[in-house]
């Protein structure tokens, strides 16, 4: 006998439960971030927010300004280069001994115990290393040695050193594993396999990797003189104390400068690195070996080599800029700071008082990051879909045209100005506070969000949306039941991805006093109360890693891999 | 380099039957060996045991009368790059350029900066080496070519001419000839029999080519379903026990 199936769709129950769950977490992080829109409009905030924004314009220009601003940037690209460079130094090593891939122990036999356990000390390790934002690294070897671009250095470098090292490793391991099994059976040391195998596989990939990582350490370099570790974010703070809002525009168009210069850098090398094998192997098809003598690729080689000279002269052009200042960190005080420093960490204040401030803050925190991502991922989302419903209409009016071009500047506007940044600015707007932070995430979300979500849409196959649409489909409604079907799973993944960075970020925004946990750790910093610090790290290292696996665990959840 | 297993015994753990099962041979130096039998009677694993590449379930491996997994991890690693072992896969780099896979052969025994130097670009004499090699193997129009361009059968040819350079004692090598047509595998074999004899080098080959097998080496083992079902000079080896061997699996005999 066949059993009919039941008329209810078996889905609601679930479906129903993550959309009040998900509204109910949302209502629980507005309150907890003190979400308040009616605070945008009272008079008092409004007049001082006019007084610093309408002088904007003109911004100043004088020659003298510039010329410290052109010093001040120069500071920033030294930092980040050297750091980054600094960090793959020290990753490639480390990679190679965190892989098993390349492990000599477990040839042909399980890896030994000792191995296993090295292996995992220096995963927790390089794991500790980049759950820590740059910013706070930076800010506590401020504390400790004073102010300068070495701590900043020392920031970014440490963070970097983990990312990498984790990055490195996957870039190993998803190379073929006969590979370098084949070298290391014949004989090869670890090093050896990693040049003639990995690199035989992944030259581009690792390359273009340390060329992204690049940027971003320049995207965050652009802030650590918030904490007084020098370049381009000391000058905006500077300004913004003094309510110089000229000085501020300026500063702020240098920023968006820097940052789309970079970017445009980065992508250009990395275009030019993905292309690198295939352009070997066409250039080199057609060659005999009766040209012994010259290089057959010789062009591409010269090319080649051309740019890693020119990369070369630049990253030591940049540790040349650099003021070291290494005799501040000899200091008997910074010693001895140093010294208390390492003692709190191995005592870290756990007293119920303590924790139970940062509980609170910690709560906040995560507040502001789920309430300005979800906020954000909505705007984005609506962005996005206008966007793409334009570009599909066929009559191209002026009204549209001019609707399609506001929406691509502030775009670009939201992104290149970082979290911090607009903290900042939306302080003397809005006052102190989460609420504050919670929108300074949510501004420099809207635009990053809704560019990779308009890619995304645009990267799906179109043919159930034509279909839709010469079946008479409307056009504003067609791709609802086709693009954006097909495009879910990986909108949910970015908007997963973009909560884990505001989780980093929103850790960070106490430091400008927009709310959260960072807020406790600059104070007690400023007491040099080193245990009390120790304290604060390690709750924002759990909520990172916390983060980290829960958005992993949700992302495969959600996108099953193909 | 005197190579012996004693008993040797692979499984691979949860319900796969036993790979090799109470396995003994020993190889004279300057031996020449063909290994026959069908898919899954264990040649390749018997090879991996050889070169040290993978651990006994039970049994031991003798090199020089000395079991070689006794030793601390850098005095194997040692003792591997005294051994070619080149598997089935040719394992070849997508991205690099044909000579400096083949030059890859060297590298146990060469230096760091032979390493990073031959990437960068190698040496004019590394380069008439290998452009040697490719030569017999008629190769030679690939010295400069990407790996990723080439097809199979040119592929199994650069894994053939890597082993070639490699400087060892014993070459072990696993189905070099299964991508290649019957004129151009009975070539390479025969280049690679006679470069092994030049060199004074022992050579175990697995293939399906068994024609070839009995007339280019001297000795044959032939392995079914983990277990050494004869072990003779070739000269002894009957058309009725390659029958025998080969009972169920008759298609994969190559000519």
């Amino acid at each position: 006998m066949r059993v009919s199936p039941k008329l209810d769709d078996p889905d609601r129950a679930s479906r129903l439960w993550i959309g009040v769950g998900l509204l109910l977490l949302l209502a629980i992080a507005l309150q907890g971030s003190k979400f308040d829109l009616l605070q945008l409009v009272e008079q008092n905030s409004w007049d001082a927010a006019t007084d610093f924004f309408t002088t904007f314009w003109p911004p100043r220009t004088d020659t003298e300004f510039l010329q410290r601003l052109l010093g001040a940037a120069i500071v920033t690209v030294s930092i980040a280069t050297v750091a980054t460079v600094l960090a793959m130094l020290i990753a490639i090593p480390l990679a190679i001994m965190i892989t098993s891939r390349l492990s000599l122990s477990a040839r042909g036999r399980p890896m030994r115990r000792h191995a296993r356990l090295f292996r995992s000390l220096l995963r927790a390790m390089a794991i500790f290393l980049r759950s820590v934002p740059e910013l706070i690294w930076a800010l506590l070897f401020v504390g400790v040695t004073g102010l300068g671009a070495t701590a900043g250095i020392i920031g970014l470098l440490l963070t970097n050193i983990g990312i990498l090292a984790k990055n490195y490793a996957e870039i190993i391991e998803s190379g073929e594993a006969t590979i370098t099994g084949h070298l290391l059976d014949n004989g090869n040391g670890r090093l050896k396999t990693l040049l003639h195998g990995t690199l035989g596989q992944g030259l581009p990939e690792l390359l273009s990797y340390s060329v992204y990582r690049w940027e971003c350490t320049l995207r965050t370099s652009v802030v650590l003189g918030f904490v007084g570790a020098g370049g381009l974010g000391q000058e905006l703070l500077i300004s913004v104390r003094q309510l110089a809002s000229p000085e501020v525009f300026s500063i702020i168009l240098v920023f968006v400068l820097l940052v789309f210069v970079a970017d445009s850098l980065s992508a250009s090398l990395r275009h030019q690195l993905s292309g690198i094998s295939s352009q070997a192997a066409n250039t080199s098809v057609c060659v005999r070996y009766d040209q012994l003598r010259s290089e057959p690729v010789y062009g591409a080689m010269f090319h080649r080599y051309g740019m890693a000279l020119l990369v070369v002269a630049m990253v030591i052009a940049c540790f040349g800029s650099i003021d070291w200042k290494l005799h501040q960190w000899l200091r008997a005080d910074s010693l001895g700071r140093s010294l208390e420093f390492v003692q709190g960490f191995l005592a870290p204040d756990v007293s119920a008082t303590m924790l139970r401030k940062l509980a609170e803050q910690a709560m906040e925190t995560l507040s502001m990051a789920f309430a300005g991502t979800v906020l954000a991922s909505g705007v984005a989302i609506v962005l996005s879909y206008t966007l793409f419903v334009l570009h599909l209409r066929e009559e191209k009016t002026i009204g549209f045209s001019l609707l399609i071009s506001i929406i691509h500047s502030m775009q670009i506007v939201l992104r290149s100005i970082p979290e911090l940044v607009w903290a900042m600015l939306l302080i003397v707007a809005v006052g102190i506070g989460p609420f504050t932070g919670t929108l300074a995430l949510f501004a420099a979300s809207v635009g990053v969000l809704s560019r990779l979500y308009s890619e995304c849409l645009h990267n799906q196959e179109k043919h159930t949306l034509e279909n839709l649409l010469s079946n008479g489909g409307s056009v504003n409604l067609a791709p609802l039941w086709s693009t954006m079907v097909q495009a879910r799973s990986q909108l949910i993944s970015y908007c997963l991805y973009r909560w884990e960075h505001n989780l980093r970020a929103a850790t960070l925004m106490g430091i400008v006093g927009a709310g959260g946990v960072g807020q406790e750790l600059y104070f007690r910093l400023s007491l040099f109360q080193f245990n009390k610090v120790a304290t604060c790290i390690m709750v924002i290292v759990l909520m990172v890693v916390l983060a980290d696996t829960v958005s992993h665990s949700l992302r495969h959840r959600f996108a099953p891999s193909v | 380099m005197k190579l012996a297993v004693r008993d040797v015994s692979v499984t691979y753990g949860g319900t796969a039957p036993v790979a090799l099962s109470q396995v003994s041979i020993s190889l004279g130096e300057q031996e020449q060996v063909a290994l026959i039998g069908p898919s899954g009677s264990g040649k390749s694993t018997l090879l991996s045991v050889l070169g040290v590449a993978r651990i006994p379930s039970a049994g031991q491996l003798l090199l020089e009368d000395q079991d070689p997994w006794q030793l601390a991890s850098a005095k194997l690693q040692g003792l591997r790059s005294q051994l070619h072992l080149c598997p089935q896969s040719t394992a070849l780099p997508a991205r690099q350029r044909v000579v400096v896979s083949v030059l890859s052969g060297l590298l146990p025994k060469r230096s760091l900066l032979f390493a990073l130097r031959s990437l960068l670009s190698p040496a004019r004499a590394d380069v008439q080496l290998v452009r040697g090699l490719l030569t017999k193997l008629d190769m030679e129009q690939c010295l400069w070519r990407s790996v990723e361009t080439l097809s199979g059968g040119q592929r199994q040819r650069v894994a053939i001419a890597r082993a070639m350079a490699a400087d060892v004692s014993t070459l072990l090598v696993d189905e070099p000839l299964s991508a290649l047509d019957p004129t151009t595998a009975e070539l390479c074999l025969g280049v690679l029999v006679e470069h092994a004899m030049e060199r004074q080098q022992a050579l175990v080959c697995s293939l399906h080519q068994i024609e070839l097998a009995r007339k280019c080496l001297k000795r044959i083992i032939g392995l079914r379903a983990g277990k050494i079902m004869f072990d003779l000079p070739a000269t002894s080896v009957s058309d009725k026990m390659i029958e025998e061997l080969y009972r169920g699996h008759e298609a994969e005999i190559q000519t």
